[in-house]
């Protein structure tokens, strides 16, 4: 039941006759024709003339400004899109085509082994703009996007902080570069974490005679059993380096093997570090990755994980 | 809850929320009304509104980080070829090749309809029709002859018409409408038609229209603004003028124009009935260079109308100031 504005004035136009009269041959039949609010009443004929009401002429001084006011101060919708019923989606895609049209002639990557870049995901792109995308949706952006990103980055600096918006960070990979990085202390110490099933241990490596403390005890006090004591010195045993490093840790969780095999993982990421020629050595022994078995769940309908009950013929 | 006291005094909000149009343009109560009357419930499901402050975030941070992208100004690959050894005198000598005609002009500058010449619009194909077998015999005033098998449009009435087009537009943006220019074809016709609706501060349609946008407002684009706890329903706009650059295939938009009494400029071909439009323009709609053209006329003179709607409101301005400054009191 909202009437629109143009319901409101009448709308009756004028063509010039000079115009008509230079440009046409044939008779004009002049008829004036009143819009109604019926439907049928879209029938027109190609010649035909109307006449035009202005709100000026007919109103007084004193409603000028109030009609003015009412046309002034109108609402109308914000974005370009609004009638799509998607606004956010299609304005992305307008600003995307902007750009590249405006980064159509700049110099680009010719390189064809470049890695393919990591573009956020769909999930997060749609918690971040508030839309549900559709599958051809987001690949139509990405597609606009990896367009945009062949470009140099160093002639378009203001376009690769645009699109950082857009880049996925890939955690692994980032902490395997953060690790990669890593060098020794001003003091000659290695800093690490070892982990084995629930146990934590954090592992100084200095050069030195070859003591080991754990939780400011000696290694053997802390560790009565001998397999403890020499899972921890195996990877200085595989690398020929048992007397040469000292080893300061802390060890929080987890029981007694699990303790001996964190601060074993610490060690080895400790000994990388110092020098990195060790560690195809330390790989072919099996101590570099980080042993990802757990205690396994319960389950429901078992004694344990595996242990099933006593099986009951009847 | 909705009392019958309380929405006979807000009697409007009341028909709108209870009535609605029939496909036969006839009105109905809707029964969820009813039913909620007799059930004491309110009508609607208060749902919370979760204010998510993240994509607010990020859609500022895109709109700034965008705007810098677009004003940088980046080298072009040409400049960085050139060799910084040849001296000043060299770069003097010769002569600038000028093109006379760019395939952007029409898109970047078109020209207003009154400086409009038939070998533009020749150019731009707007004569051809479709061929006979599909000829709308409607049209046949338009229609200057057969030529391989097609009808050729009269370019006069072209361009008669664009101008009564034109003088509609720069009226409409002029009062402050609401301007729809609208095409469903994709890839270069709808860069014509986004770059001619941000011309003149207007509104674009390059994707599918949705049915109900203008009959049922109120489901299809009730979402994009959220309600206020008070209110009944939610805010949309409707057009106030429709701009279809192909009406052939959009049939359902001109139907809801017409419940909605909202006029329509189309691009009328040999095919297409002209009485369907208020305002048709007798033209080839297969082009894209017909079309690009078309847009950029039409969205010039809105154009037009917008820069004298800000003249206009600026002098009432200056004449509401010297009237308070002389009588003392507010108007």
């Amino acid at each position: 039941m909202l009437t629109s504005l143009t319901s409101k004035l009448q709308f009756v136009y004028k063509v010039s006759e000079k115009v008509l009269g230079n440009n046409l041959k044939s008779n004009i039949k002049k008829s004036i024709i009143l819009k109604s609010c019926n439907r049928n009443s879209n029938i027109i004929n190609p010649f035909v003339n109307f006449r035009y009401y202005t709100t000026t002429t007919t109103i007084s001084k004193e409603n000028k400004y109030e009609s003015i006011d009412i046309l002034s101060n109108r609402e109308i919708p914000q974005s370009i899109s609004y009638f799509t019923g998607k606004p956010t989606y299609n304005d992305l895609i307008i600003q995307l085509d902007d750009l590249i049209f405006k980064y159509r002639k700049t110099p680009k990557l010719k390189d064809k082994n470049v890695l393919p870049t990591l573009w956020i995901l769909k999930q997060r792109l749609d918690e971040k703009l508030g839309l549900c995308l559709k599958t051809h949706q987001y690949r139509t952006i990405i597609q606009k996007l990896n367009q945009l990103n062949i470009i140099i980055p160093e002639i378009a600096p203001q376009l690769h902080n645009f699109l950082d918006l857009f880049r996925r960070y890939d955690l692994e990979k980032e902490k395997k570069l953060l690790e990669a990085m890593k060098t020794v202390d001003q003091f000659g110490r290695a800093f690490t974490l070892g982990k084995r099933k629930e146990a934590v241990a954090q592992v100084w490596v200095v050069e030195g005679d070859g003591h080991v403390i754990v939780n400011g005890k000696p290694m053997a006090e802390y560790f009565s059993l001998m397999k403890d004591r020499e899972s921890i010195l195996y990877p200085f045993q595989v690398t020929d380096l048992l007397g040469k490093y000292n080893v300061w840790t802390k060890v929080k969780g987890g029981g007694t093997t699990g303790q001996a095999d964190a601060i074993a993982h610490g060690i080895t990421k400790a000994l990388i570090i110092h020098d990195s020629d060790l560690k195809p050595i330390l790989r072919a022994a099996n101590l570099v990755t980080r042993d990802t078995r757990v205690v396994e769940r319960k389950k429901p309908g078992l004694a344990k994980a595996r242990k099933r009950y006593t099986w009951v013929k009847r | 809850m909705y009392s019958i006291q309380s929405l006979r005094n807000n009697s409007r909000a009341f028909l709108s929320r209870v009535l609605y149009h029939n496909r036969y343009g006839k009105f109905t109560i809707s029964t969820r009304f009813i039913s909620s009357l007799y059930k004491d419930l309110p009508l609607n499901s208060s749902k919370q509104q979760v204010i998510d402050h993240d994509y607010d975030d990020f859609k500022q941070e895109l709109s700034y980080r965008f705007f810098k992208a677009f004003d940088d100004k980046p080298i072009d690959s040409a400049k960085l070829k050139l060799k910084d050894d040849v001296p000043e005198f060299v770069k003097q000598t010769g002569s600038f090749k000028k093109v006379s005609i760019s395939a952007t002009k029409n898109l970047e500058s078109p020209p207003s309809p009154y400086d409009l010449t038939m070998s533009s619009l020749l150019s731009a194909n707007l004569h051809l029709g479709h061929s006979t077998s599909l000829w709308n015999p409607k049209t046949s005033p338009f229609i200057f002859g057969i030529r391989y098998g097609i009808n050729i449009i009269n370019l006069d009435y072209t361009l008669i018409y664009l101008r009564r087009a034109c003088k509609v537009m720069k009226e409409i943006s002029y009062n402050g409408g609401i301007i729809l220019f609208i095409n469903t074809r994709g890839g270069l016709f709808s860069r014509s038609v986004i770059k001619a609706a941000k011309r003149c501060n207007q509104y674009q349609l390059t994707t599918r229209w949705l049915p109900g946008t203008i009959t049922n407002s109120q489901q299809t684009l009730g979402h994009l603004i959220p309600k206020n706890e008070n209110d009944v329903i939610s805010k949309t706009f409707k057009p106030d003028l429709l701009v279809l650059l192909n009406p052939l295939e959009n049939e359902i938009a001109l139907e809801e124009a017409r419940y909605g009494n909202i006029p329509t400029i189309g691009i009328v071909d040999t095919d297409f009935d002209p009485s369907k439009v208020t305002w048709p323009i007798p033209a080839n709609d297969d082009s894209v260079r017909g079309i690009e053209l078309l847009a950029g006329i039409l969205s010039l003179a809105a154009r037009d109308g917008l820069v004298q709607r800000k003249l206009m409101l600026d002098k009432i301005q200056k004449e509401r100031k010297q009237a308070r400054v002389i009588y003392g009191h507010t108007i």
